[in-house]
């Protein structure tokens, strides 16, 4: 809020600090900086990475309130309920926007009975906030779930499994898709079947699913490191200073900042481990000298 | 500290060869050239057919955790869009962090093509409540967005003309890393039979591949195989632009060759643990 107040609102006027240069130098360090400060958690955990996690966890929640408050709260709830008043109320004259009811009023209640969930005498009202999302939710979206993720895949699974192109070919991998998907849901809801031992005819059947089974987390492990290394890339890139990984054009480059706070990251790591050594090991000779005289 | 260097040293070896892969591998640089898949040149070959002045929605959910992989699509698809000349509106419905990255994005694509924001583009801000705001929006558009996201009302805005309601689009595209994609399906394809397709992380692409079978969703872009893959598809179809815009046609390329050396480095680190692990097993056998 105060980087709010003290950026500039006039786009004639030139930048302010916040805005210009400098501004943008110290956030690319800033950047630099943390995201090895974080890394250093691959050595251990350890006080560099304690700092930048406390750092990113209150940075992200304050500018998650700051979003919320002025891209949401505001703009959709409090200036259209100050409009109407300033119209109906105070009989003002104040324009009202399209989108501006006094309907309004109910999301804005239901919100409030939320946080009073914070007051112990009041903290009854907010289950009807609670009451109303899941009447609504069950009530609009129970119907369209079992449209849309069962009848629908049921309906492809039990479909003929011979597949034809727009042009009316026989479509042979279109096919074999259908006959493996039919296959696979069978075998896999076999396995899972425990009602049923998994004996002579069902065996076989049962192994099946969790040959599909294995696959399935096989791809599904597979794509999820696939997404970790997208990310490892990503910041690399930027470390090094791949135009690729550039912002803006006049965004300075971080190669200079990732060499120094490199050495800085490093050294502090390796002062901070010697310094708990040496306290855990004097505050072992402390232990054992106080247990000495008694033993 | 020899003890806990012992009982490390494996651990840290790992990660110091993937670190130096990478960081060598993107010194050397290059970029990948992969043929897309049908699942990906469904997504291109359904915007391609879209004439001049169709409106594209696109629904982008995602947050700086997510950005690595989905930047690069998004780059991607906005480069195809402003070849021809569709009319792209971008709204949000995962974060209030969403609007601010995608717009970043927006800017930057838009500026580096040409493209004027109001005539071409307009960004609408985040709407709470899941798979409401899409409910509403299939019912009526201002009524849900009023204005922009510069305060400008959405009905005198260029870019909006024709458009009431979400039906109107004759796609919708999202890039999304999280659930907001069931919402789209149940709400906006059940519910008002919208065309979907999507550009989702690594992590979430397997999840979604059944509803290519049953039509709800016509194509996929996975991760940053499948940016790279959409990619390569720009690159064909209009090189000198690609060349021209850089990001938004190379991103995801300039990142695989480096994502390749990781496999093999993981392949073969795979292989000698495997190696020492038998070997070591032999010795104490004897």
């Amino acid at each position: 809020m105060i980087l709010h107040l003290l950026a500039n609102t006039d786009p004639a006027a030139p930048p302010t600090f916040w805005e210009g240069d400098a501004m943008s130098v110290l956030g690319v360090w800033a950047s630099v900086g943390f995201t090895l400060a974080l890394y250093t958690f691959l050595y251990k955990d350890n006080a560099v990475f304690k700092f930048a996690e406390h750092v990113y966890v209150g940075v992200t929640n304050g500018w998650l309130l700051w979003q919320a408050w002025f891209a949401s709260v505001k703009p959709d709830l409090v200036y259209p309920l100050g409009r109407l008043i300033g119209h109906d109320v105070l009989r003002r004259p104040q324009a009202l926007e399209e989108g501006d009811t006094w309907w309004l009023l109910v999301p804005a209640v239901f919100a409030t009975f939320m946080l009073l969930r914070f007051i112990p005498k009041a903290s009854w009202l907010s289950r009807w906030s609670f009451a109303f999302i899941v009447g609504t939710t069950a009530g609009t979206q129970l119907p369209l779930q079992v449209q849309a993720f069962l009848f629908r895949q049921m309906g492809a699974m039990l479909d003929s499994p011979i597949k034809h192109g727009e042009d009316g070919g026989f479509l042979f991998m279109g096919t074999l898709s259908a006959i493996l998907l039919f296959i696979g849901v069978i075998s896999v809801l076999a396995y899972f079947v425990f009602a049923v031992e998994h004996k002579g005819a069902v065996r076989p059947v049962a192994r099946t699913g969790v040959v599909f089974l294995m696959i399935a987390f096989g791809a599904h492990f597979g794509y999820t490191v696939m997404g970790r290394e997208s990310l490892l890339i990503e910041r690399v890139q930027f470390l090094i200073g791949s135009s690729m990984a550039k912002g803006a054009e006049n965004e300075p480059n971080p190669h200079h900042a990732t060499v120094w706070l490199l050495i800085a990251v490093v050294a502090a790591v390796v002062v901070l481990e010697v310094l708990r050594v040496k306290r855990e090991a004097s505050a072992k000779v402390e232990a054992e000298a106080a247990k000495g005289p008694q033993a | 500290m020899t003890d806990e260097l012992r009982k490390n040293a494996t651990r840290w070896a790992i990660f110091a060869t993937v670190a130096v892969v990478v960081v060598v591998s993107l010194l050397i640089g290059g970029v990948s050239d992969f043929k897309a898949t049908p699942v990906v040149m469904k997504v291109y070959d359904t915007i391609e057919k879209m004439p001049a002045g169709t409106p594209l929605l696109i629904s982008a959910d995602f947050d700086p955790g997510s950005e690595a992989e989905l930047e690069p699509m998004l780059r991607a698809i906005l480069a195809q869009c402003w070849r021809k000349k569709l009319r792209v509106v971008v709204m949000s419905i995962c974060s209030v962090n969403s609007p601010p990255l995608a717009g970043r994005i927006l800017k930057e694509s838009a500026a580096a093509h040409g493209a004027v924001y109001g005539t071409d583009f307009v960004q609408f801000g985040y709407r709470a409540g899941g798979s409401a705001p899409i409910l509403a929006l299939g019912q009526d558009w201002f009524a849900v967005y009023p204005k922009d996201l510069n305060d400008t009302p959405s009905r005198e805005l260029p870019v909006m003309k024709g458009i009431t309601k979400l039906t109107d689009f004759p796609l919708c595209l999202e890039i999304s890393a999280v659930s907001t994609i069931d919402y789209w399906i149940l709400a906006g394809n059940a519910k008002y039979g919208l065309k979907l397709a999507l550009g989702v992380t690594a992590v979430m692409a397997t999840d979604y591949y059944q509803y290519l079978a049953t039509g709800q969703v016509v194509g996929i872009i996975g991760g940053i195989a499948g940016a790279s893959q959409y990619e390569s598809l720009t690159r064909r179809d209009d090189l000198k632009r690609a060349s021209e815009s850089g990001k938004d046609g190379g991103l995801a390329s300039s990142r695989m060759p480096t994502q390749s050396a990781i496999h093999v480095a993981v392949v073969l680190l795979i292989l000698i643990g495997n190696i020492l692990y038998f070997m070591g097993r032999r010795k104490a056998k004897a």
